[in-house]
C-alpha cells in the first residue's frame, strides 16, 4: 500500500544521470532522501494515502479484532453510517448493525477476522438515525499500530439490491408471462444447449415431468420429445440445423403418434444483437388442424360437385357480372374450348339479343340478377346462346353468396331442350286429343260432385250456346235452362259418386239453350282427374232423340196397327164361327172343312199380330211384368195339360217330370206360361208321330231349370247360334196353319231375360232338341232385391 | 122358354162387329140393343135398361173407359154388369178396364164360347 509518488522524485532521478550504475545512484539517493526528509515524506505519504483512503467509494474502517473497536475510518463510511468520524471511532462492531441481525453481522466479522472469508455479503448496517441498509463487506487482516486489525471495505449494496429486486421482479414477471401464455415455451442456452427456462404449458403439451426440465437434462428431454413424434428423425435434423444457424427463425408443424398436431416456432434469443440462446414455442393446433382438414375436405367436395356436376355451374362477380369460374359442364354446354373462353362474358353476352317475350336480354338479365341479390336466390327460364351461335332453352338458378365481405352470384344452368320438346309434344298431343274429343258429336264432359264443369267438348258448348271455356268452372245448375233437369243430373251424379259405380241412363231429358228438347242416353263414370283430390264424374251423352222418336213411332205403329188389324180379324173370326155353328143356316161337310181351314188361319194371323206386339213391347222396354210368387210345378202342369189333346192327335207321348215339393219363383205367370207354351208347341211341331216330348222341372241350389226335350228332327249346328234371333225360321216343314213370324224364341228369350234368367238350347240333327230356361229361385232376399227388374223408360214426372 | 129374354146392350164402332155379335147373341136367346158410339150407348143404356152391357173400349168420341165411368156414376145404370172388349195389345188393358168400372174384359178376336160363358156368368149374378 505504499503509493508511488509521481512528480518531483522522478524528475530528480532522471536529472541525475551518472554514467556510473543507476541502481547504486538511486539507492543512494533514496537513502539520502530518506534520511533527510524522513518525517516530511512520511507525512506527505500519509496525507496522500489518507486522500486515497478518503476518496474511496467504499467505506473503509479499520477495527481492532480483539476489541472490535474502530480505529480508523474514511469519509465514505462516516457518510454511509451517518456518524461523524469522532463518534464512529468510539464505536465497535456491534453498534453499527441492527440488533436483531447482530448475530449474523458478528459472525461475518469473525469470518473476516479469522481469514476464513474475504467477503461477507448482505450484511445489515444501521445508521445513526436508525435506518438500515445492506452492505457487502470485504476484509483483510493487517497489523496496525502493532495490533491485529481488520480492514473492512463496506460497499453499500442498496443500489445493487434494488437492481437485484428489479431483476427478481422482472424475472417474476417473466415467469408470470411465461406461465400465462397458452403456448408451451422452452428456452435453451445457446452455448450449452441446456434448458434455461420453460413454462407449465410446455410440460403439459409435451407431457414431460417438471423434474426432467428442472434438472436441465436436455438429453432426457429430447428422448421424451422424440418418442412422441411421428417423424423423430426429421425433427432432430431440424433441431440440429437450427443449432448450426443460431440466428435463424423457424416455423414447423409437428405430427404426433397420438394424432396431435403442434405448431412450432423457434426464435433466437438475442442479447445486444448476439444470439445467446433459443426460444421454442409450441401450440397445440390439433383441433384447429382438424377444422382446417374438414374445411378442406368440404371444399374438395364442393369442388367435386362443382366440377363434375351435370348442370353447368358458374360464378358471376360484380360489377360487370362476368363469369369468373365455370365447370366442365358449362364449357360443354356452351361449346367453348375451355373455361377461359367464357370468362370474358356476361350472361347476356351468352344469350340472343332478345328473350322470348320480347325483352332485351341485357336488360332482363340485369333484372334477374337484381332479384337474386335482393331475395337471396332467383329461379327462372332463359334462352341462352352458345359460342357457336345456336340457342337453347334453359332453367337458371341464381344464388347469392357472400365471400370476403363482398357479394357474388352462383349460377346453375340446366339445358331444358329435351323437357321443352316433351312439353311441346305433350301440348300438341293434348291439342290433338281435344280436337278429337271436339269432333265427336256426342257430349263429353267432366263435372264435380257440386255440378261444376271441369271439362267440356264442343258438343256440350254447342248445346249450351257458349264457348267451351265459358263453361269450365261454371255450375250446371247455373247454365242449364230447365232447373228440374239439372237437379236430376246432380242427383244421379251424387249417386254415382256415393256408390263409386258407373251408371247408364237410357233416356234423360235435356233442354238445350234454344229450348229444344232432347233425349240423351248418358253414361256417368266416377273418375279421378289428374291432380284432383276427389273423384269427379266423367260423362258421355248420346243424343237418342231421333232414335227415341223412331222407337216411339214404331211403338205407336205397332200399337195402332195391332189394334186396327185385330178389329177386322175379330169380325172375321166371329163370322166364321157363326157360320160353323150353323147360326146362318145348316152347313155341309165340305163347307165345314173350308170354314175350319179359314178359322185356323184367322187364328194364325191373330197369333202373328200378338207375337209382333210382344216382341215390340219387349224390345222397347214397354213390357210390364206383374211378378208374383209362382209355384212352377203348378204352372208347368197346367201348360202341358193344355197340349195333351194336340199331342194325342199326333200320337206323341207328352209327359212331365216334376219334383215332389213346390218350386217357387218370382215371375209373371202369364209370361212364363207363354214361354213354356212356345217351347212345348215347338217340340210338338218338330216331332214326328210316335215321338216323345218330355218336360223336366229341376230345382237346384239357387235356380230352377225347366227343360223341354223332344225326339224330333233336331236343329242343324249352323242354325243353333241364331236360334233366338228375330224372324228365324229354318227350313222345316210345319203343319198347316202353323207357320208364323219366327219370333217365338226371341220373345221367350226376351221374357226370360227380363226375369233375370237364362235360356239355352241343345240339339242334334235327327235325334232331338232340348230347350231349357233357368229362373232364379225365390227366396226372402229376392223380395228385397228382385233380379231382372225391367228397365223402365225414364219418364219425366 | 117362357122367361123374359135378357137384354144386352152392345156398343162398338164397327158395324160388321155389331152384325156378327148380334147374330151370335140372338142365336143364344138374348135380345140385343146396339149403339155405334159412346154417346148413343149411354143414352140407350138409360132408355133400355139392359141386363148386361157389352162394349168396345176404343171408340171415337167418348171412349169406352169414360162411358164405363159414367155408367157407374149414373144410378140408373150403375148396377148393370159391364164386359169390355178390346183389340188393344197393351198389357194392362184389362186392369184399366176393371179400374174404369168394368166387371170383365175380353180380348178381340175373342173366342165366342168364352164370351158367352162370361155373359152367362154375369147375368146370373
Amino acid at each position: 500500500m505504499s503509493p508511488r509518488r509521481a512528480g518531483k522524485s522522478d524528475h530528480r532521478s532522471r536529472k541525475v544521470s551518472c554514467p556510473a550504475s543507476k541502481k547504486t545512484q538511486t539507492s543512494l539517493r533514496s537513502r539520502t532522501l530518506h534520511k533527510r526528509n524522513g518525517d516530511a515524506i512520511f507525512q506527505e505519504e500519509r496525507q496522500n494515502w489518507k486522500a486515497v483512503f478518503d476518496s474511496s467509494q467504499d467505506g473503509v474502517m479499520i477495527a481492532d479484532i480483539a476489541r472490535k473497536k474502530f480505529l480508523s475510518c474514511n469519509k465514505t463510511i462516516t457518510k454511509m453510517l451517518g456518524f461523524p468520524e469522532s463518534e464512529l471511532l468510539g464505536l465497535s462492531a456491534k453498534d453499527i448493525h441492527p440488533p436483531q441481525e447482530l448475530k449474523r453481522a458478528l459472525t461475518g466479522f469473525n469470518l473476516l477476522a479469522r481469514g476464513q472469508a474475504s467477503v461477507v455479503s448482505d450484511i445489515p448496517m444501521r445508521r445513526k438515525n436508525g435506518s438500515i441498509f445492506y452492505a457487502d463487506i470485504s476484509g483483510s487482516r493487517v497489523n496496525f499500530f502493532g495490533r491485529k486489525c481488520l480492514v473492512g471495505f463496506f460497499r453499500d449494496i442498496t443500489e445493487r439490491k434494488r437492481a437485484e429486486e428489479e431483476v427478481r421482479q422482472a424475472l417474476s414477471l417473466k415467469r408470470a408471462t411465461l406461465e400465462s401464455t397458452a403456448d408451451g415455451i422452452l428456452v435453451v442456452d445457446g452455448v450449452t444447449g441446456k434448458v434455461m427456462d420453460f413454462n407449465d404449458r410446455f410440460c403439459q403439451l409435451w407431457k414431460v415431468p417438471r423434474t426432467v426440465l428442472r434438472y436441465r437434462e436436455d438429453k432426457k428431454l429430447l428422448r421424451y420429445v422424440l418418442s412422441q413424434m411421428k417423424d423423430p428423425v426429421r425433427f432432430l435434423s431440424k433441431v440440429k440445423e437450427l443449432y448450426r444457424y443460431p440466428r435463424r427463425n423457424s416455423f414447423d408443424v409437428l405430427e404426433f403418434k397420438d394424432g396431435r398436431i403442434f405448431e412450432r416456432y423457434s426464435h433466437p434469443q438475442l442479447l445486444d444483437g448476439r444470439p445467446v440462446g433459443r426460444v421454442w414455442s409450441f401450440r397445440d393446433v390439433t383441433q384447429h388442424k382438424r377444422v382446417e382438414a374438414d374445411l378442406q375436405a368440404s371444399e374438395q367436395r364442393y369442388r367435386g360437385i362443382f366440377e363434375f356436376s351435370h348442370d353447368a355451374m358458374m360464378t358471376l362477380e360484380p360489377p360487370s357480372w362476368k363469369f369468373t369460374t365455370a365447370n366442365i359442364s358449362m364449357v360443354r354446354m356452351f361449346r367453348a374450348k375451355n373455361a377461359a373462353q367464357l370468362f370474358s362474358h356476361s350472361p347476356w353476352a351468352l344469350s340472343p339479343a332478345w328473350q322470348p317475350g320480347g325483352r332485351a336480354s341485357a336488360e332482363k338479365a340485369k333484372e334477374m340478377i337484381g332479384t337474386a341479390i335482393r331475395k337471396g336466390s332467383h329461379f327462372f327460364e332463359w334462352t341462352h346462346r352458345r359460342l357457336d351461335g345456336t340457342t337453347f332453352p334453359a332453367e337458371v338458378l341464381l344464388t347469392k353468396m357472400e365471400r370476403d365481405g363482398g357479394v357474388l352470384l352462383q349460377a346453375t344452368v340446366r339445358d331444358i331442350t329435351e323437357r321443352k320438346k316433351a312439353e311441346d309434344f305433350l301440348r300438341e298431343h293434348r291439342h290433338q286429343l281435344s280436337q278429337v274429343i271436339d269432333t265427336v258429336p256426342h257430349m263429353i264432359f267432366a263435372e264435380d260432385g257440386a255440378g261444376r264443369f271441369l271439362l267440356v267438348n264442343r258438343a256440350v258448348a254447342r248445346a249450351y250456346g257458349v264457348e267451351p271455356r265459358e263453361l269450365v268452372g261454371a255450375r250446371r245448375q247455373d247454365v242449364h235452362k230447365v232447373r228440374e233437369e239439372a237437379k236430376g243430373y246432380i242427383k244421379v251424379n251424387r249417386n254415382v259418386l256415393a256408390n263409386d259405380t258407373a251408371q247408364v241412363l237410357p233416356g234423360e231429358f235435356f233442354t238445350d239453350a234454344h229450348g229444344k228438347k232432347h233425349i240423351l242416353q248418358t253414361i256417368r263414370i266416377p273418375f279421378k282427374m289428374v291432380g284432383a283430390e276427389k273423384k269427379c264424374i266423367l260423362g258421355v251423352s248420346v243424343d237418342v232423340t231421333e232414335q227415341k222418336k223412331v222407337e216411339e213411332f214404331r211403338n205407336d205403329i205397332v200399337r195402332t196397327v195391332s189394334h186396327e188389324l185385330r178389329t177386322p180379324l175379330s169380325i172375321q173370326k166371329e163370322g166364321i164361327s157363326l157360320l160353323m155353328d150353323g147360326v146362318a143356316g145348316p152347313v155341309n161337310a165340305g163347307q165345314k172343312e173350308v170354314l175350319v181351314a179359314v178359322m185356323r188361319n184367322i187364328d194364325r194371323l191373330a197369333r202373328m199380330i200378338t207375337s209382333l206386339l210382344d216382341i215390340s213391347s219387349i224390345e222397347s222396354g214397354q213390357i210390364k211384368l206383374s211378378k208374383q210368387v209362382v209355384d212352377l210345378t203348378v204352372l208347368v202342369k197346367e201348360v202341358v195339360g193344355g197340349f195333351k189333346g194336340r199331342a194325342g192327335e199326333k200320337a206323341i207321348d207328352l209327359s212331365v217330370k216334376l219334383p215332389l215339393g213346390p218350386i217357387s219363383v218370382l215371375a209373371d205367370p202369364d209370361k212364363i206360361a207363354q214361354v213354356l207354351s212356345n217351347m212345348v208347341d215347338n217340340a210338338l211341331k218338330f216331332t214326328a208321330g210316335k215321338g216323345t216330348v218330355e218336360v223336366f222341372l229341376t230345382a237346384r241350389k239357387r235356380d230352377v231349370e225347366c227343360e223341354v226335350r223332344d225326339s224330333g228332327i233336331g236343329i242343324a249346328p249352323e242354325h243353333l247360334g241364331r236360334l233366338f234371333e228375330k224372324f228365324q225360321q229354318f227350313a222345316r216343314t210345319v203343319g198347316p196353319g202353323e207357320k208364323g213370324f219366327g219370333l217365338g224364341l226371341s220373345i221367350a228369350k226376351g221374357i226370360i231375360d227380363l226375369h233375370g234368367g237364362r235360356i239355352r238350347v241343345q240339339s242334334k240333327l235327327g235325334q232331338g232338341t232340348r230347350v231349357a230356361f233357368l229362373l232364379p229361385l225365390y227366396s226372402t232376399e229376392e223380395s228385397r232385391h228382385p233380379a231382372g227388374e225391367p228397365v223402365h223408360h225414364a219418364k219425366e214426372d | 122358354m117362357s122367361e123374359v129374354k135378357k137384354k144386352i146392350l152392345f156398343m162398338d164402332d164397327e158395324p160388321d162387329q155389331i152384325t156378327m155379335v148380334s147374330l151370335r147373341l140372338a142365336k143364344n136367346g138374348y135380345t140385343v140393343v146396339s149403339a155405334s158410339d159412346g154417346e148413343e150407348g149411354l143414352k140407350k143404356a138409360v132408355e133400355e135398361k139392359p141386363d148386361l152391357i157389352l162394349m168396345d173400349v176404343l171408340m171415337p168420341g167418348l171412349d169406352g173407359f169414360e162411358v164405363c165411368r159414367r155408367l157407374r156414376k149414373n144410378p140408373v145404370t150403375k148396377h148393370i154388369p159391364i164386359i169390355s172388349t178390346t183389340a188393344a195389345g197393351v198389357d194392362d188393358i184389362e186392369a184399366q178396364c176393371l179400374a174404369a168400372g168394368a166387371d170383365a174384359c175380353v180380348r178381340k178376336p175373342y173366342d165366342s164360347a168364352d164370351l158367352l160363358s162370361k155373359i152367362r156368368q154375369f147375368l146370373k149374378k
